[in-house]
């Protein structure tokens, strides 16, 4: 029996230090490419905070905002119930002031009711052509203030005076400034005619900026020009400066990577051999699972993918990276990281 | 880049934070493995450790044991039937303390003797005496034979589930780290895991030897014993017929 006993032990403990020596060496394969340096791409952080054409790179936010406007035209071509109809109404109504003069008294009506009502119906024709003939194109750009209230008097006075009514055409461009009497009322006046002019001219503006007109009579024209550019809105989601990640918090990354790329040197590596690892990650700095593509430039066969798995292992062994500043996860959410893996032996 | 002191440095300080603090080993060697696991995990690991090598003790132990025995089984016959007189056979093999077949002969040579030295006048109680003898003696032989062979069957059955107790305590405790870090990375999970399956295999590193020796050495049991036994019979039936002869002139 001590025969059994001694020759059991003795091959236990062979087996054991053979065990020991040619199980752990798994572990030195992946150590050898510690020897890995990396680049944090900085460069790639920041195109992604600049925003406006590098926006296809920027999955989620860029195509959201660039769908919706090109839908918004065309439902309102087709025609829907509610905005269409106002806004068709509207632009239909606007070019008659401009064209004709019998519509003249209807816009000071309809601009006028909230305000003042008695006023237009004093005004109605013969006051203004008598206006008119009095000042006949001085109250409109300049002083309109001050003319209000004598137009007004006028009006008055001469209410009794529709008999002789010549040419009513041309005049009742003059009620216009009459129904509004402050500053801020004509110049509106003065820009939806230009836009309702300009939109018969180009046949090609929308719905949505004359009723935006209509609403916010002041800023028509700035208006249409941020519809006509659309990517600078969208630049404007992400470029946000602050949200570069400083040159510490890159470290900081490169750090926590490198810890886990622990080696030793010696190995014979090609030079050209890099590997790029594309993670996402969550806000907790958690990586998403399956994030892990590798591109491989460089190298020979073996290299490559000998090398590529290690560098994943690498990447995700140390995955929890909440050094980043979670106020800026936009700029971090998806993170290009260069391995030179032959750096270290130049 | 980082130059390359700073680097090492750095991980080297690194690799101690992430043991110290998270538990996370990047080694993952054998006795690493060991190290690492829990007390109850040791414990199996141990046990289950100490059970290989006393199975194999067993194994190499009974691999010669039986070798030796048939070798001396037919050596035995060989000699037994050669027609060499019984009472030189019995002189030359009850100085030493003979095995197998010899220690069956031994014994009922052995009765006969003190037998016929005393006088026993009825045959029918001498049979008796010598047949209890080898039943006696194949009995001893027999259970020398399969002494600590049920350990080897012992431990082909039940080292697989300490293993498996040893494993689901370490994944145990693995996914309690995992909670407690608050981290599902792999790199946390693994090497719990893994030291929680190398109980596992060593059980079944214990068992599977054990469970096929076991298999092996009991067979080979039952043909010694098979042997044995006819060659007990076969002796009974030669001394009985001495007994005949020997009574026939006394009548």
């Amino acid at each position: 029996m001590k025969l059994g006993v001694g020759i059991s032990s003795a091959a236990h403990v062979a087996i054991l230090t053979w065990g020991m020596l040619s199980i752990s060496p798994p572990a030195p394969e992946i150590i050898e490419l510690g020897s890995v340096t990396m680049d944090f791409e900085a460069s790639e952080v920041s195109k992604q905070a600049e925003g406006e054409k590098q926006a296809e790179i920027d999955e989620t936010p860029a195509p959201k905002p660039t769908e919706k406007p090109v839908i918004l035209p065309d439902a309102l071509n087709t025609g829907e119930s509610q905005r269409d109809e106002q806004s068709t109404e509207d632009a239909e109504a606007k070019p008659n002031p401009v064209e004709k003069s019998a519509t003249a008294p209807k816009t000071p009506a309809a601009t006028s009711n909230p305000e003042s009502g008695p006023k237009p119906e004093e005004v109605p024709a013969p006051a203004t052509e008598l206006s008119s003939l009095n000042q006949p194109s001085v109250p409109v750009t300049e002083n309109e203030v001050s003319d209000v209230p004598e137009l007004s008097e006028v009006g008055e006075e001469f209410a009794k005076l529709p008999e002789s009514v010549p040419v009513p055409a041309v005049k009742p461009k003059l009620p216009k400034p009459a129904t509004a009497k402050t500053q801020e009322r004509k110049k509106p006046k003065d820009d939806p005619a230009r836009a309702a002019s300009s939109a018969q001219q180009d046949q090609e503006l929308s719905n949505e900026d004359k009723i935006a007109a209509l609403l916010n009579k002041q800023e028509a024209a700035s208006s249409g020009a941020k519809r006509s550019t659309e990517q600078a809105s969208l630049g404007t989601k992400s470029a946000d400066p602050s949200a570069k990640l400083s040159r510490r918090e890159e470290d900081a990354l490169v750090e926590a990577i490198s810890r886990c790329s622990t080696g030793q040197a010696g190995q014979d590596i090609s030079e050209d051999l890099k590997v790029t690892v594309e993670i996402q990650l969550l806000p907790n700095g958690e990586l998403v699972s399956g994030s892990l593509a590798a591109k491989v430039s460089g190298g020979t066969q073996e290299e490559r993918s000998r090398y590529v798995r290690s560098v994943q292992r690498y990447v995700l062994r140390c995955a929890p990276y909440d050094m980043l500043p979670k106020e800026k996860y936009d700029t971090w959410s998806e993170v290009n990281i260069t391995f030179h893996v032959s750096e270290m032996f130049r | 880049m980082i130059e390359h002191a700073i680097f090492a440095i750095s991980t080297a300080f690194a690799q101690e934070v992430e043991v110290s603090e998270l538990g996370v080993t990047t080694d993952v060697s054998l006795l690493a493995l060991f190290l690492e696991a829990s007390i109850t995990v040791q414990l199996v690991m141990i046990g289950l450790l100490l059970a290989s090598v006393w199975s194999w003790a067993i194994i190499v132990d009974k691999w010669f044991l039986y070798a030796r025995t048939k070798r001396q089984l037919d050596r035995f016959e060989k000699v037994f039937w050669s027609g060499q007189s019984l009472e030189e056979l019995y002189r030359s093999l009850a100085d030493r303390t003979p095995t197998g077949m010899g220690a069956l002969f031994v014994s009922a040579m052995r009765e006969w003797k003190r037998s016929h030295e005393r006088g026993a006048r009825s045959p029918i109680g001498l049979q008796t005496r010598l047949d209890k003898a080898l039943d006696v003696s194949l009995a001893r032989e027999i259970e020398r034979l399969e002494r600590r062979l049920m350990f080897l069957a012992t431990v082909g059955s039940a080292a697989p589930f300490v293993g498996l107790f040893g494993t689901v305590i370490g994944i145990m405790t693995s996914f309690q780290a995992i909670a407690g870090s608050k981290s599902t990375s792999l790199a946390v999970v693994a090497p719990g895991i893994a030291e929680a399956l190398f109980a596992t295999a060593l059980g079944l590193l214990a068992a599977i030897p054990a469970t096929i020796f076991y298999n092996k050495f009991s067979s080979d049991v039952s043909k010694i014993n098979l042997r044995l036994e006819g060659f007990a019979d076969e002796f009974s039936a030669i001394l009985s017929r001495q007994i005949d002869e020997k009574n026939k002139p006394a009548e």
